[in-house]
Parts: structure tokens; C-alpha cells; sequence
């Protein structure tokens, strides 16, 4: 079956830097896809190539099996089958109303459609009573929503997200990413969507695709790739703590080791401090040079710096030697 | 000051009984300016559009030819005028020297520049991320332009109100290229500086507070616009 977005061997290079090389990115009808990365590793400008709002140095990007051509008649056709939302807002300059409503009138819908749909995603977005309002006084959080419901108004094929979350303070975050979750689940539309929190990757997609360095490391269902990261680089996205075991590189969830023995992997820590934080006293230490902290039972002594314990996991995965 | 009063007085009555010369002359002027704003847009912000979105070889040059056109010394303007106009010049065959045309031709090149340049440096202050928001949500080329205009159009609005101002106040060109002929080329500013010399100051005076009426109103009501577009 034909992909509804298909990318491949795409390469950016920017004054004889590369900065983005994917060579095959596949994204399925329906897909959630999320484009996981740390800021400047290109995961944006791949969007962008993805969303046929940049030209590849290299490479094709072809919607339904169509090849987009940059100065070809249908690359405005191929853009229609998708919508666009990034880390800024960036409202017209008019009421909240008019800037959804704007895909929709680019595309020529009529205006009782427009109206139709307009209303159905402000309500949807929590933001019906903010239509009437000039977009330009609204906070960071609504606007952001405004920003959403415009590109989700267009219900494409398609959604491309740059960040959708990146600029808002923690709550706006958390409630937004409650009702994107929420919305996504009755949506048809295939998401693409860049981050680089790890847990909105997880949370918000299915598949997960990881970027270090322009270059796409790790690509796949998300769970598999959460449960296999297979290098270090793909690994430390994953937010996972890269030690080294006897003969081996492993891979340890932070927060999954524990004192003593017990697990099948064990490590020594070497202690820096030790702290009470109230709840539990934690141990923050080394492993090799790997900064690392782990539970320490509430009784008993305070380590001094420089101690050096045993600690294990059960859950170390291994990574491929590199 | 006698003067100076009597010329206001003297004007005010003049204009309070609607003078006919004082009317025919100022129509003129409106018609003569407006068409050369007019036309000075249709050119200038295409081409003030182009300068501010697009690059291309040669563009800063071009841009800095733009922007010191602003400042264009009418004088010189209808000198280059003239000539190109004249019997014997290159555009002599079009007959065009001394009439209202040779007017508002060279009224279009001062305005030109200015609407040109303001155009594009108030494109140029538009976040450069909106053009690709736009087109991220299907704009076609044409209406990423119409987007950013609307965006930029207090900038533009200016640019109309700078153009317009250019025009209507000028007095070298329109005297050189239109030669001042009375129900023809005679504008406010020329018949202005043409009673000035014949020492019939309250005439002078009077189409002098016409004039400055005509740009106040006029500038007034683009204001309004801009600012009625700035509170909704």
C-alpha cells in the first residue's frame, strides 16, 4: 500500500554542513508519528521537508506516491493534504475566529462549512468563547490553541506539529496535551510531530522516530524502539542511563536501580552526596562517570562522598557495541 | 503680519464662497496627485513586495537605488522629465510635455520610490516564520501575499500617506514638465508660487491654506482607516 507520505534519502546541507540526512520515512494513513530529537538536531527542518515547506538538497518527499516538485504546478495541491503548526503560534493579525478559519477559506470551503467547523474545533479546543477576540491580546496557552484548532480545522490527511507545546508554561502544557490526546483519539488525521521531551514522544506517538545530529538513528513502533534503542545516542534521547557492565554497554531507565545485589545487573556507584529530601533519601553518585542517582533506604547513616556501593537493576538493555 | 492676516482673511472668504479658479485648481491637484498615487501604488507595492520577499542578484543594489530614490529632488525629476519629454527627446514623439500627463508621469517617479520603500521595509519587519505558516496551512503563493499585506498594512498605509504627501506638495517637477498653464497644468502648489511672484499674497495665502487643507483631510481619512484597521 502506498504511504500517504513517504520521504527518501532527503538531505539538507547548509554551507557544506549536512543537516538533516534521512534516507527512508514513512508515514501511513492515520499514522502518530513522533520526530524525537535535542534542539538543533534538525528534527525541525526535517519537518519542514516533510511538510513541503523547504526544499531537500537532496532526496524526494512524495504525498501518496506523487513526488513533490518545488517549482512544479501541484506542490500547492500536495501542501493541501496537510496542515501546519509550530512552536510560535503565529496568528494573523485579526480576530481568533478569522485565523482558524484561514486553511478553510484557502481552500476555497464554503462559508457555512466554514462556520460549521470553525465552531466545532474552538469548542474542541476549549476556546469557543475567545472567537470574537483579536488574536493579538491572547495569552500563551490560548494562543497556542488558536494556533491548533486552525491547522486541525483543515481536518487534513496530515498534521505536521513543530513543538506544539514547547513555549508554554507547565499547566497550559500539561491541559493542552490532555485534549490533543483526547482529540487525536477520535481523529483519523496521521500526526506528525516534533519534540524533544521524551515523554511527549511516548505519549502522543505511536511511532517514534529519533534524530541526533540531522541523522535518523532509531525508527519505529514506539514501544519497540523504547524497549530496544540499540545504540547510545538513540538510548540517551530515550532519557535512559547508558553504564557500562562488565564487557557490555547497557541501557537502564533512570530511576531503575536499586541498592544492593538483588537485580541481574549490578554496578558500583561511587556516592557524592547524600540527600534527604523528605519523602526518601536519595543517593546522588557514579557510575564510571556517568551521573546517576538511587533510593537509599530511609534508616541508617549518611554516606560520606566517595563511598563506593553496589547497586542493580533488572532492567538493563543491551545496546549494540558502538 | 498685516499681510499675513489680511492673505488668511482673504483666503478664508475665498474659500467660504467656493472661488471658482481656487476650486478648479485644487481639483486639479486632487486629480493630478491622486492618479499619480494611485499609479505609484499599482507600481510601488508589487514592486516594494518583490524588493521585501523575494532574493534574487543584484537585490541590495536595487534596494539601495529604491530607498535614495526616495529622496529624489523634484527638480531633478522634471529636469530628466523634460528632457526625455522634450520635442526633440527620446519620448518626444508621445507629445507629452506641458499637459497633465507629463505631470503625473513625473509625480509617479517621486512617489514611486517612496511607496516602493516603505513597502518593502514593512514587509521586511514581518516575523519571516509567518510566510511559512501560511503556506503550511495551504495559502497559495497569491494569498501569502495578501496575508502579509494585511499584516504589514499600517506600514502601507503609511507608505500611501508618505506617497500622496510627496506628490501633492512638490512644485519643481510640476512646473517644469506641466509649465503652469492656467485650467490645464496649474496646481495649488504652482499657482501658488506664481501668485507669490506677481505679489498677490492673499491669493497665495489662500491656495496655500487649500493645499494644506486638501493634505490634512486626505491624510486624516487614510489615518482614520489605519486606525479603525488597528483597534478591531
Amino acid at each position: 500500500m502506498t504511504a500517504l507520505l513517504s520521504a527518501r534519502n532527503l538531505t539538507v546541507v547548509r554551507e557544506g554542513r549536512s543537516v538533516v540526512r534521512a534516507d527512508a520515512l514513512d508515514v501511513g494513513e492515520g499514522a502518530r508519528v513522533a520526530i524525537m530529537g535535542p534542539n538543533g538536531s534538525g528534527k525541525s527542518t526535517l519537518l519542514r521537508l516533510l511538510a513541503l515547506l523547504e526544499p531537500p538538497t537532496t532526496g524526494t518527499v512524495a504525498v501518496r506516491g506523487e513526488v513533490a516538485e518545488w517549482h512544479g504546478p501541484h506542490l500547492g495541491a500536495l501542501r493541501r493534504e496537510m496542515a501546519s503548526a509550530f512552536q510560535a503560534p503565529l496568528l494573523a493579525d485579526t480576530t481568533v475566529y478569522a485565523n482558524v478559519a484561514l486553511g478553510l477559506r484557502f481552500r476555497g470551503c464554503a462559508e457555512s462549512d466554514v462556520r460549521r467547523r470553525v465552531g466545532g474545533w474552538l469548542e474542541r479546543f476549549g476556546i469557543g468563547a475567545l472567537a470574537d477576540r483579536r488574536a493579538r491580546g491572547l495569552s500563551g496557552g490560548e494562543a497556542q490553541r488558536v494556533s491548533l484548532a486552525r491547522a486541525f480545522a483543515i481536518e487534513p490527511a496530515l498534521l505536521l506539529l513543530d513543538e506544539p507545546f514547547g513555549a508554554l508554561d507547565a499547566p497550559s502544557r500539561a491541559a493542552l496535551l490532555d485534549d490533543i490526546d483526547e482529540i487525536l483519539r477520535g481523529a483519523r488525521t496521521a500526526v506528525v510531530f516534533v519534540t524533544h521531551d521524551c515523554d511527549e514522544a511516548l505519549r502522543v506517538g505511536r511511532e517514534l522516530v529519533l534524530v541526533s545530529d540531522g541523522c535518523v538513528i532509531a525508527a519505529g513502533a514506539a514501544a519497540d524502539v523504547y524497549a530496544a534503542p540499540g545504540t547510545r545516542a538513540a538510548a540517551e534521547l530515550l532519557g535512559y542511563r547508558v553504564l557500562q557492565a562488565p564487557g557490555r554497554s547497557v541501557a537502564v531507565p533512570a530511576g531503575a536501580l536499586r541498592l544492593g545485589v538483588g537485580g541481574r545487573t549490578a554496578f558500583d556507584l561511587v556516592v557524592r552526596r547524600d540527600v534527604d529530601l523528605g519523602h526518601e533519601r536519595r543517593l546522588f553518585g557514579t557510575i564510571g562517570d556517568v551521573p546517576v542517582s538511587v533510593a537509599a533506604r530511609p534508616a541508617g547513616d549518611a554516606m560520606a562522598p566517595g563511598t563506593r556501593i553496589t547497586v542493580s537493576t533488572d532492567t538493563a538493555v543491551g545496546l549494540d557495541g558502538r | 503680519m498685516d499681510l499675513l492676516g489680511g492673505g488668511v482673511r482673504h483666503a478664508f472668504l475665498l474659500i467660504m464662497h467656493g472661488d471658482q479658479g481656487v476650486m478648479e485648481i485644487m481639483w486639479l491637484s486632487l486629480r493630478l496627485s491622486g492618479l499619480a498615487t494611485l499609479l505609484s501604488l499599482a507600481l510601488g507595492i508589487p514592486a516594494g513586495a518583490l524588493l521585501g520577499l523575494s532574493r534574487f542578484p543584484g537585490r541590495n543594489v536595487v534596494l539601495g537605488v529604491v530607498n535614495s530614490g526616495m529622496g529624489l529632488p523634484p527638480v531633478v525629476v522634471g529636469l530628466v522629465v523634460s528632457i526625455l519629454l522634450w520635442r526633440s527627446g527620446p519620448l518626444g514623439f508621445l507629445e507629452l510635455l506641458y499637459t497633465p500627463s507629463a505631470v503625473v508621469l513625473a509625480q509617479l517617479i517621486l512617489a514611486f520610490p517612496v511607496v516602493a520603500g516603505l513597502t518593502s521595509a514593512a514587509l521586511q519587519q514581518l516575523d519571516p516564520r509567518l510566510r511559512q505558516q501560511l503556506a503550511g496551512l495551504g495559502a497559495s503563493q497569491l494569498q501569502v501575499l495578501w496575508w502579509l499585506m494585511h499584516e504589514a498594512r499600517f506600514s502601507i498605509l503609511a507608505a500611501v500617506m508618505a506617497g500622496f504627501g510627496a506628490v501633492i506638495s512638490e512644485v519643481g517637477a510640476s512646473m517644469m514638465v506641466g509649465g503652469n498653464i492656467l485650467h490645464y497644468t496649474r496646481v495649488l502648489t504652482t499657482a501658488t508660487v506664481l501668485e507669490t511672484t506677481k505679489g498677490n499674497f492673499d491669493v497665495a495665502i489662500a491656495i496655500g491654506v487649500v493645499l494644506l487643507t486638501l493634505t490634512f483631510t486626505i491624510t486624516m481619512a487614510i489615518t482614520a482607516v489605519q486606525q479603525r484597521g488597528a483597534r478591531r
